[in-house]
C-alpha cells in the first residue's frame, strides 16, 4: 500500500501534505472553535479572494511565465467597478466594463510578453506600475465608497450556508483543473513551460497560448478584485497588491516550478489553504499579524529548501548507480 | 567618440537631459540648489539599494528582499543609535555593515547552496526579515535619533554628505565589476552560466558573493535612510525593491543577466527622482507617479528589445539549449 501511494505521489506532494497536516493539527489542538463550521466556512470565505488571484497565477508560472500585474489588475478592476457602481451603472454592464478592462489588462501583458518578447518578469514589472496609475489616478487617490446594496451578494451570499465566493473558488479551480489535464492547450501550456522552442517547432501557436494564459490570469484578477469590493463595499487602487507575494508563494509551494513546465492547480489550493490557516489560527490564539508575515516567509523557505534537499540526495543516489 | 554614442547610458542621459531641461522652462524652481539637492538626497536610499540590485540582476538573478533587508538594517541601527552607550559613527557603521552582510549572506547562501530559484528564496527571507523587526517593534515608529547620527547625513558647506558616500560607493562598485575577478566573475556568470563554469568560474561561490554585496549594500542604505530621516519606521518603504529593480532597468540593466553598469543604474535613479520631482514642479497628481515609470519602462524596454531583435536578426547564431 505504502510502495503504491510512493509511487503515485510526487515527492512534493508528500511534503505538501505533510505541512498541511502539521498546521491543521496545531489548528485542532491550540483552539477548540478551529473545527466548527462557522470557522471553516468563513475561513474559505477570506482565502477565495486570493486562491482565485493565485490560481489565474499558477497557469502563468507553469509556462515560465510571471505576472507581477496581477495585484494591481485586481485593484483597477475594483477601482472600475466601484467608480461604475457608484455612477449608477447597472450591475450587469458593471461586470463586463470591469471585465473588458481585465481582458486588455491581459491583452497587453501577452503581447508584451508573446509578440515584442519581453521577459515576463520586466515587461509585468512595467504594466505592474502602468495600471497601479490608472487605478490611482482614476480613484484620485482616495477608496471610492458607497457601492449600492445590490452589489454585496457577490461577496457576503451564501447559497445554502455555503458563502458564494467559495463556490466560486472551486469552479474556478474545477474548470482550471480539466482545461489544465484534460484540454489540448492545456498540454500545450505544460509544453511551452517545458521548452518553449520545441513547442513552437512542433506547432503550438504559442503566441496565442500565451495570450490566453495572461488573460485568464487577467480574468481571474477582476474576479477577485470585483469578490472583494462586494465583501468590503469599498473599492480602493492598492486592494491586491499584499496579494501578489502570498500568492506566488503559495503557487510555489503547491509544488508548481518557477521555471514552469510542471504544477497544478491542486496544489495551489493546497497552498493558500496553508497560508490562509496559518492566518486564521493566528487570529483564534490572538497572536499580533506580524508573526503571521514571519511564519509565511518562514514556511515558504523551509518547504522549498526540505524539497531541495531531498532531491539533490536522490540526485546524488542515482549518479552514484550510474 | 563612436564607442560613446552606441552605449545605452547615452540615450538614458538624453533623454534625462532633455526632461530637466523641460522641466526647467516649466518652472525655474527646478533648477534651484535646494530643490536639486533634495531630489539628489531623498533617492539616496534607493540608489545605494539599486547599486546592489545591479550586481544581483546583472548575475540574472533577483533580489525581491532588498527593501525588508534596508529596514531590518535601519530598525536594528535606530535601536542601537537610541539605546546603546557604545554608539559612536564607527561602530554604527560597524553595525550597518554586518547587518547586512548576514542578511545578504542568507540569502546568498540558500539560493547558491540549494540552487533554488532567486525570485522564491528573496520573496521568502523579505517577509522573513520584515516580520522579525515587526515582531519586535510591534510596529512602533523609532523616533527622536541622536544629533551627532542625523549630523552624519547632514549638508556640509552646501555639499551634501549622503550624495558624497553615494558616489564613493558607486565608484568602489563601479570598480569591482570592472577590473576585479569577482567583478568580471558576474557578468561571465550572467552571460552564459555553462561558459563561465568551464572557464573555471566558481559558480556557487560567485553568486553567493554577489547576494551578499547586494546585502551589504542594504544595510548601508539602511544606516543614511534612518540619518537622513531622523525617524525609523519599521513598516515603511514597502514595494521599494520595484522601484530599486526598475531603476537598474531604466539604466540599461539587462533583466536576463549578462550586462549593466553603475553609471547606468546612477542615471536611473537620478531618472526615477527627477521625475517624482518634475510631476510635483508641474503641478501634477503625485498618483500619475506611477503611471510614467511604468509607461517609461514598457517604453525603455521595448526599444531596447527591439534593437536588439534587429540586431539578431543581422547576425547568424546557432542557439543551443
Amino acid at each position: 500500500m505504502i510502495e503504491k501511494l510512493k509511487t503515485k505521489l510526487t515527492l512534493n506532494e508528500i511534503v505538501l501534505s505533510g505541512a498541511f497536516l502539521f498546521i491543521f493539527l496545531i489548528g485542532i489542538f491550540s483552539n477548540e472553535n478551529f473545527l466548527s463550521i462557522r470557522n471553516i466556512l468563513s475561513l474559505f470565505q477570506q482565502m477565495s479572494e486570493m486562491g482565485i488571484m493565485a490560481m489565474g497565477l499558477t497557469l502563468v508560472i507553469i509556462t515560465g511565465g510571471m505576472d507581477l500585474s496581477s495585484g494591481t489588475t485586481m485593484g483597477l478592476c475594483a477601482v472600475v467597478s466601484g467608480l461604475c457602481l457608484t455612477h449608477g451603472i447597472g450591475l450587469a454592464l458593471t461586470f463586463a466594463i470591469s471585465l473588458s478592462v481585465a481582458v486588455l489588462c491581459g491583452i497587453l501583458n501577452g503581447v508584451l510578453i508573446a509578440v515584442v518578447k519581453i521577459p515576463p518578469m520586466i515587461a509585468t514589472l512595467g504594466t505592474q506600475m502602468f495600471f497601479n496609475g490608472i487605478a490611482l489616478a482614476l480613484s484620485q487617490g482616495n477608496s471610492i465608497s458607497g457601492i449600492p446594496e445590490k452589489f454585496y451578494f457577490l461577496g457576503q451570499a451564501k447559497v445554502a450556508g455555503v458563502p458564494l465566493q467559495m463556490i466560486l473558488l472551486f469552479a474556478f479551480a474545477a474548470i482550471l483543473f480539466i482545461i489544465l489535464k484534460k484540454k489540448v492547450i492545456g498540454q500545450q501550456i505544460y509544453s511551452i513551460g517545458n521548452n518553449s522552442k520545441a513547442s513552437l517547432y512542433s506547432g503550438i501557436r504559442t503566441t496565442r497560448v500565451i495570450l490566453f494564459v495572461y488573460i485568464v490570469c487577467s480574468v481571474l484578477c477582476c474576479f477577485a478584485g470585483n469578490i472583494q469590493v462586494s465583501r468590503v463595499a469599498t473599492a480602493r487602487a492598492d486592494m491586491g497588491t499584499s496579494f501578489l507575494m502570498i500568492c506566488i508563494s503559495a503557487v510555489v509551494l503547491g509544488g508548481t516550478s518557477i521555471d514552469g513546465g510542471n504544477g497544478g492547480i491542486t496544489g495551489t489550493v493546497v497552498g493558500i489553504l496553508i497560508f490562509a490557516m496559518i492566518g486564521n489560527i493566528m487570529n483564534l490564539v490572538g497572536i499580533s499579524p506580524f508573526w503571521q508575515q514571519l511564519a509565511t516567509g518562514s514556511i515558504l523557505v523551509l518547504v522549498v529548501v526540505f524539497n531541495k534537499t531531498i532531491e539533490m540526495q536522490k540526485y546524488k543516489i542515482k549518479s552514484r548507480k550510474v | 567618440m563612436k564607442k560613446i554614442l552606441e552605449r545605452r547610458e547615452t540615450g538614458v542621459f538624453l533623454i534625462l537631459a532633455i526632461l530637466c531641461f523641460m522641466l526647467s522652462i516649466i518652472s525655474p524652481a527646478f533648477l534651484s540648489y535646494t530643490n536639486i539637492k533634495n531630489v539628489l538626497v531623498n533617492n539616496v536610499p534607493l540608489g545605494i539599494m539599486a547599486g546592489g540590485m545591479t550586481f544581483v540582476l546583472i548575475t540574472a538573478g533577483i533580489d525581491t528582499s532588498v527593501a525588508s533587508q534596508m529596514m531590518f538594517s535601519a530598525t536594528w541601527i535606530s535601536i542601537f543609535v537610541t539605546k546603546s552607550p557604545l554608539a559612536n559613527p564607527v561602530t554604527v557603521l560597524l553595525l550597518a555593515a554586518v547587518i547586512g552582510l548576514c542578511t545578504g549572506a542568507v540569502n546568498g547562501f540558500l539560493i547558491s547552496k540549494f540552487s533554488i530559484a532567486p525570485i522564491i528564496v528573496t520573496l521568502g527571507t523579505a517577509s522573513i526579515y520584515r516580520g522579525i523587526i515587526l515582531v519586535y517593534t510591534n510596529g512602533t515608529w523609532i523616533m527622536n535619533l541622536p544629533d551627532w547620527f542625523t549630523n552624519l547625513c547632514r549638508t556640509w558647506n552646501m555639499i551634501p554628505l549622503p550624495v558624497v558616500y553615494t558616489i564613493l560607493i558607486f565608484v568602489i562598485s563601479a570598480y569591482i565589476l570592472k577590473r576585479t575577478y569577482f567583478g568580471r566573475s558576474v557578468y561571465a556568470i550572467g552571460g552564459n552560466r555553462n561558459a563561465a563554469k568551464y572557464a573555471g568560474v566558481n559558480i556557487g561561490k560567485t553568486i553567493f558573493l554577489t547576494y551578499t554585496y547586494c546585502g551589504l549594500m542594504c544595510g548601508i542604505a539602511g544606516l543614511v535612510i534612518d540619518s537622513i530621516l531622523g525617524n525609523c519606521q519599521p513598516s515603511g518603504s514597502t514595494g521599494w525593491e520595484m522601484n530599486a529593480i526598475a531603476a537598474a532597468v531604466i539604466g540599461g540593466t539587462n533583466i536576463l543577466g549578462g550586462s549593466g553598469t553603475m553609471a547606468g543604474t546612477a542615471i536611473g535613479v537620478v531618472m526615477m527622482g527627477v521625475i517624482e520631482n518634475g510631476l510635483v514642479v508641474a503641478h501634477i497628481p503625485t498618483y500619475y507617479q506611477k503611471l510614467v515609470y511604468g509607461l517609461i519602462i514598457l517604453v525603455t524596454v521595448t526599444f531596447d528589445v527591439i534593437r536588439k531583435n534587429f540586431a539578431d536578426s543581422r547576425k547568424q547564431t546557432i542557439e543551443m539549449d
